[in-house]
């Protein structure tokens, strides 16, 4: 599903944010990117989201060659990436059913298409109780609920989330994680970068280790690190 | 299609309340260059007009005579004058006439009529031309007549129509000339208000921007409402535009056109303009929201 074969990218000329990265992510493959801050997780995630172009390398997303995307198309890229982030990234003057029907919304999707997924994907990620809620009213978990629920209500096949219970506590990130595998265990394609080793050890997934830049290590059902 | 083109209205009117005052500022100026376009406009035709009506007097050229001429030397120049092939006919107005005529179109002012010592007035001779284009080699061969009176720098009073059209066509050219650079400056003023009202809309709404590009909004999609207040607010300057032209129309141009004893700008003309003026009104709106755009939503 994701495919990165010898993966560069360099910023300014001598900043090696990812170097000689291959890595294969299978379909319905749910896996950790770990690693310190600074070892590339967010450079991962923004050339698959084709934000950034890498230097040296192919990517393929769905056997699709990124490079061989152009530019207008790609916003339909990204309807098949879902993203999730550590802040959220809420509109705060708009319900929590308003901000999940945004995403379809502003994809040019018909009313009654909203009014048929939003409440779907609401119940999923158990907010169906706060649906005129704001996300002030609410607590971090739930507001991170409801981005999932944003990410995922167009059906992605691929959901990226990148430090989710980066703002939560453990109690709220362990359920975080369980919706992010029940999502996953529809069929969607979770990659989800984090440092949170509880979590990692909890849940005993695929574990791919950034450091500088490079993988340095890529375990099935792996931990967070070794001398943990 | 239907669906979107009401969200991007929505979107767009929500933004111009949420920046009132830079939108009025940016309505205003471009109506505002709109006036001076519609203003110029309006002068240039009429001008136009001007010079056409008074082309049926174009192939008359006047001769203005000496006081101290007598009665034959008088008829020796009107024999002269008869004797050129050119020449179509001839009419004499006396000093006596002249006057006549001249208190006749000041009668509305009589104060002018008092300051009148005596008779001022030249008798002449209107010489009619089967063609205007013999105006000059006419006046050439009277030029060392005796009979015709001399100005003060010396040259022969003959006066010519074109004189009068030349004058007018060239005020409305100077006109149209100034008037483009003004209305091109204050365009200019225009587009950079209007694209600092949508800059502003842009920047008040980057986080939705944000999330709109995360979820795989089209380009497009981000772009029109934006374009779409850009481009009301240019059509709204030219609404305004229209309705202060129309007022100065009728306000200054009726005087003129009674003075001219003619309709020098049509209802058509008019409705021709406006529709200029939305254009142009557009075309601000488009490349404000356009220059905006660009700089401030990165793909």
């Amino acid at each position: 599903m994701i495919r990165f074969r010898r993966v560069t990218k360099v910023y300014h000329g001598n900043v090696y944010a990812l170097e000689d990265v291959t890595v294969d992510i299978e379909k319905k493959e749910f896996a950790f990117i770990v690693g310190p801050t600074g070892s590339g997780k967010s450079t991962f995630f923004k050339l698959i989201l084709k934000e950034e172009l890498p230097t040296n390398g192919e990517i393929y997303i769905a056997d699709t060659n990124l490079s061989e995307i152009k530019k207008w198309k790609v916003p339909y890229l990204r309807r098949k990436v879902g993203c999730v982030f550590q802040d959220f990234k809420l509109l705060p003057n708009k319900t929590v059913y308003e901000n999940v029907g945004y995403a379809l919304e502003v994809t040019g999707r018909p009313r009654r298409i909203i009014e048929a997924y939003v409440p779907e994907v609401l119940r999923l990620v158990g907010l169906s109780h706060k649906l005129d809620s704001y996300p002030d009213e609410l607590s971090g978990g739930e507001q991170q609920r409801v981005s999932i629920a944003r990410a995922f209500v167009n059906r992605p096949p691929i959901l990226l989330a990148d430090e989710p219970t980066g703002n939560l506590d453990p109690s709220m990130s362990h359920g975080i994680v369980k919706l992010l595998e029940k999502i996953n265990n529809t069929g969607t394609t979770v990659l989800m970068a984090t440092h949170d080793q509880d979590i990692v050890n909890t849940f005993k997934k695929r574990v791919i280790e950034l450091k500088e830049g490079r993988v340095v290590r890529d375990q099935l059902r792996g931990v967070y690190g070794y001398g943990s | 299609m239907a669906v979107n083109a009401f969200y991007f209205l929505r979107e767009a009117t929500t933004s111009m309340r949420r920046n009132m005052a830079l939108t009025v500022a940016a309505v205003m100026v471009t109506s505002l260059s709109l006036v001076l376009l519609g203003f110029v406009g309006m002068v240039v035709h009429a001008g136009d007009g001007l010079a056409t009506n008074l082309k049926y007097r174009v192939d008359e050229i006047r001769v203005f005579l000496k006081d101290e001429v007598t009665a034959e030397e008088r008829d020796s120049l009107e024999r002269f004058i008869k004797k050129m092939p050119e020449v179509k006919s001839v009419r004499f107005i006396s000093k006596e006439e002249a006057l006549e005529e001249f208190k006749e179109m000041y009668k509305d002012s009589p104060d002018i009529i008092e300051q009148i010592e005596g008779n001022p007035l030249p008798a002449e001779f209107k010489v009619r031309m089967k063609d205007p284009k013999y105006n000059k080699a006419v006046a050439q061969r009277l030029m060392n007549r005796p009979e015709i009176s001399v100005d003060e720098n010396g040259k022969k009073e003959i006066k010519f129509p074109e004189d009068v059209v030349n004058k007018v066509l060239k005020w409305t050219g100077a006109i149209q000339k100034i008037g483009f650079v003004v209305v091109v400056a204050f365009a200019i003023v225009a587009v950079s208000l209007v694209s600092i009202t949508i800059r502003m809309a842009i920047y008040a709404r980057r986080n939705e921007i944000g999330i709109m590009k995360l979820v795989g909004a089209t380009n497009w999609f981000i772009r029109w409402p934006f374009i779409v207040e850009g481009v009301f607010e240019g059509i709204t300057g030219a609404i305004v535009g229209i309705i202060v032209a129309i007022m100065i129309h009728s306000w200054l141009m009726t005087k003129v056109e009674a003075a001219a004893e003619a309709n020098l700008i049509s209802t058509g003309y008019l409705v021709l303009l406006s529709f200029l003026l939305i254009l142009v009104g557009m075309i601000i709106g488009a490349l404000g929201s356009n220059f905006a755009l660009r700089r401030y939503i990165e793909v």
